[in-house]
């Protein structure tokens, strides 16, 4: 029982880790609350049924599903987010309208019923009593892929060093010639796209509805609060503290009083640790 | 650099609150099965016709009309499932229109929407009761939205039809119950399994509202009576959520071999894929659900084959009332609508036939109370069955069919009550009556 809720964690870790992996890039590297995260996962869910209803593999779908996000992503930016730079209040209530309009639309479109795929890989691995879809083995995986391979863009790249470099200092970048409107643009469509495969990838193993994003939203900033403003290492760390955290306790007491207790050691968390417990110290 | 986190912190809570609060406004704390998700994804019959009155008096009634209200939640959580029921309900309204109507008048309906939400219900039946001035309303499947109707049309002393399936233990001086008590589809459902299959441990699992809480406590008291039956676990999720593998080792820890599977809203569907892919075999571990109707299944897909659920009425029924009520339905709004049309709007239709037989009995005096005492006693032969409405409680009796999900998500019923019921207060849980 406890081996199997310590799995079940794990899985639940890989979800949560890519809802945030974007909200880290446009929460933590901009500073932009952007409400509509929730809303571009549900993008990236809906495009995986759309796909996968046209017969596509679900790698394929994957992808797309990061393409579309990536491209309202950056829509979004290019005509609300952009406006509203330093304004955090604004950003909040515009990104909030933004995801009102999103959710309706995804209703219009795909009605309001709960859509679903099967998984890529179906069936399970049995060892004694603990069962692990081998689909929850996959997301485990996409999850950890995603992380080294927005590591390394942000990190190994020319992109992710300009990206750094504003989130530290803007104004000292743009003295540098940076174009920083390009890149925060670009910035936010990636955040946006990863946001995508989350949805992609969260379909298979759970549901599809217009109004999904909330609770993920939620979740993914949670996870970000926990782990760091800014670390992909703390995103990773929050998200399998998180996930462990209310799957064990929820093995054994009500799964409501452990979302309960989680949700007050956050608050306890953020009183003395405000960047979250993985943050870099900043001079 | 501090006052900013400050500030970025204090936003991101206040913006958390906002979607919270925003998430948790439709699917709510519903006291009926109706939270559950919608039913389909195509367009709806409802951009088919976006006029809000229907029944315009034709050649067969033409005296002055009778104003019927209806109330459906036509965006939000109920959105799709009334406007199943709203597209039944009218149905029958042109079938009284066309029959004569009233004693020649016509049935003249005006439709409100109360999107979803219990204080947008309030102002909408304060308007159909006041300023429209109809003889009755029919309507509400959200259960917060029916109690947040019933003290309007209690206050005003009006009459309020409620076509959805209740959990009884309630009765009002103003509500004419059409859609019965849920109370003896769980009965009969668990006594079934315990009869036939031998099951032995229940485990209860529910979306976390007043529903499944109250029939949950039903089916305790009715285990209670079978000795070796024990109720092994009882755990509710919050209701979007949709994440069960917790649950599930909870349930495979306890050993049950039965689940009582009360979900609504987004997890309704994600539980069963979860079975699924948790390994719940539904040969050794039965799951029975009052709640996922006709149109649920669909959804879920194949993952509910094998599952039962308990109701009053399954489309896959085989009498002449049901072959008439999916006839009409599906010359009016096609084949597809009607493969999915599931208990609560086929309750919507017999409510407006049940309602015009009563008003034509009522006569010239239409007043609430004297409309309502046409009820009591009445029998109807319906899509469902036959039934009839108890003079005490004013609830319709219903029948329990028993459904297998079969490859195709189609319901194959596999148990019918002898007779139709309407145990409001359940002799187990109130042995002196109601309270």
């Amino acid at each position: 029982m406890l081996i199997s809720q310590v799995v079940n964690g794990l899985s639940a870790a890989g979800i949560l880790l890519l809802a945030a992996l974007g909200a880290v890039i446009i929460f933590g590297n901009m500073g932009i609350i952007n409400l509509a995260h929730g809303d571009l996962i549900m993008v990236g869910a809906y495009t995986t049924v759309f796909y996968s209803g046209q017969g596509l593999p679900f790698g394929v779908c994957v992808v797309l599903s990061f393409v579309t996000a990536a491209v309202v992503g950056l829509l979004i930016e290019v005509v609300v987010i952009k406006r509203f730079y330093g304004q955090l209040n604004n950003t909040l209530l515009a990104s909030y309208a933004v995801s009102i309009i999103l959710g309706q639309a995804a209703k219009l479109i795909f009605g309001p019923a709960t859509r679903t795929v099967p998984p890529a890989i179906a069936g399970s691995l049995v060892i004694g009593d603990v069962y692990i879809p081998y689909y929850n083995i996959l997301i485990v995986a996409i999850a950890l892929l995603m992380t080294f391979l927005t590591w390394a863009l942000m990190y190994k790249t020319v992109l992710g060093l300009k990206i750094r470099a504003i989130s530290q200092n803007r104004q000292m970048t743009e003295c540098l010639r940076v174009d920083t409107a390009k890149i925060d643009t670009l910035t936010f469509a990636l955040g946006s796209g990863l946001a995508g495969v989350a949805g992609a990838v969260i379909v298979p193993a759970r549901v599809a509805t217009p109004l999904m994003g909330a609770s993920y939203m939620l979740d993914s900033f949670i996870t970000v609060v926990v782990g760091g403003f800014d670390s992909l290492l703390g995103a990773g760390a929050g998200a399998a503290l998180i996930s462990e955290f209310t799957s064990v306790l929820g093995g054994f007491i009500s799964e409501v009083v452990a979302r309960i207790i989680l949700l007050l050691l956050v608050i306890v968390l953020i009183r003395f640790r405000p960047r979250g417990l993985f943050a870099k110290e900043r001079r | 650099m501090k006052k900013g986190i400050a500030r970025k912190i204090f936003a991101l809570i206040f913006a958390s609150a906002l979607l919270l609060a925003a998430s948790c406004g439709g699917a709510g704390d519903s006291g009926s099965p109706s939270g559950s998700p919608p039913p389909s994804q195509d367009a709806s019959p409802s951009q088919a016709q976006p006029d809000t009155r229907a029944g315009t008096p034709g050649d067969a009634a033409s005296g002055e009309p009778i104003k019927l209200g209806m109330l459906w939640g036509l965006v939000g959580a109920c959105e799709q499932l009334d406007t199943y029921c709203r597209d039944a309900a009218l149905l029958a309204v042109e079938k009284v229109n066309a029959e004569g109507g009233i004693n020649g008048r016509p049935l003249e309906v005006i439709i409100e929407d109360y999107a979803s939400d219990p204080d947008t219900t309030t102002q909408k039946a304060k308007k159909l009761v006041l300023q429209d001035e109809v003889v009755a309303i029919l309507g509400t499947t959200l259960g917060s939205c029916f109690e947040a109707a019933k003290p309007v049309v209690e206050d005003n002393d009006s009459l309020l039809i409620y076509p959805t399936i209740a959990f009884g233990e309630q009765t009002s001086e103003n509500v004419v119950y059409t859609g019965g008590t849920s109370y003896g589809q769980t009965k009969d459902a668990v006594e079934y399994f315990i009869n036939e299959k031998g099951i032995k441990k229940i485990f209860l699992l529910g979306s976390d509202y007043s529903y499944p809480v109250t029939i949950n406590r039903q089916v305790r008291a009715i285990a209670a009576q079978y000795p070796g039956v024990e109720i092994v676990g009882e755990e509710y999720l919050p209701i979007p959520s949709t994440d069960f593998a917790s649950v599930i080792n909870k349930i495979k820890a306890s050993g049950a071999d039965f689940i009582y599977y009360n979900m609504v809203a987004d997890s309704l569907a994600a539980g069963y894929k979860q079975f699924e892919q948790y390994g719940i075999n539904y040969d050794d571990i039965t799951v029975v659900s009052v709640i996922t109707a006709d149109p649920d299944a669909l959804l879920a897909g194949p993952a509910i084959t094998g599952t039962y659920s308990t109701f009053s009425y399954f489309h896959t029924l085989d009498n002449d009332k049901n072959a008439e009520f999916l006839r009409l339905y599906a010359d009016k709004y096609g084949e597809e609508q009607a493969a999915k049309v599931g208990g609560t709007p086929e309750a919507s239709y017999l409510s407006v036939l049940m309602l015009a037989d009563a008003l034509r009995l009522a006569g010239d005096d239409l007043t609430p109370q004297n409309i309502k005492s046409k009820f009591a006693g009445m029998t109807v032969d319906s899509p469902q069955g036959a039934g009839s409405v108890d003079p005490e409680t004013f609830y319709l009796t219903t029948k329990t069919y028993l459904a297998r999900w079969d490859g195709n998500m189609q319901p194959e019923i596999v148990f019918e009550s002898e007779d139709a019921k309407a145990e409001v207060w359940p002799a187990l849980l109130y042995p002196d009556g109601a309270p």
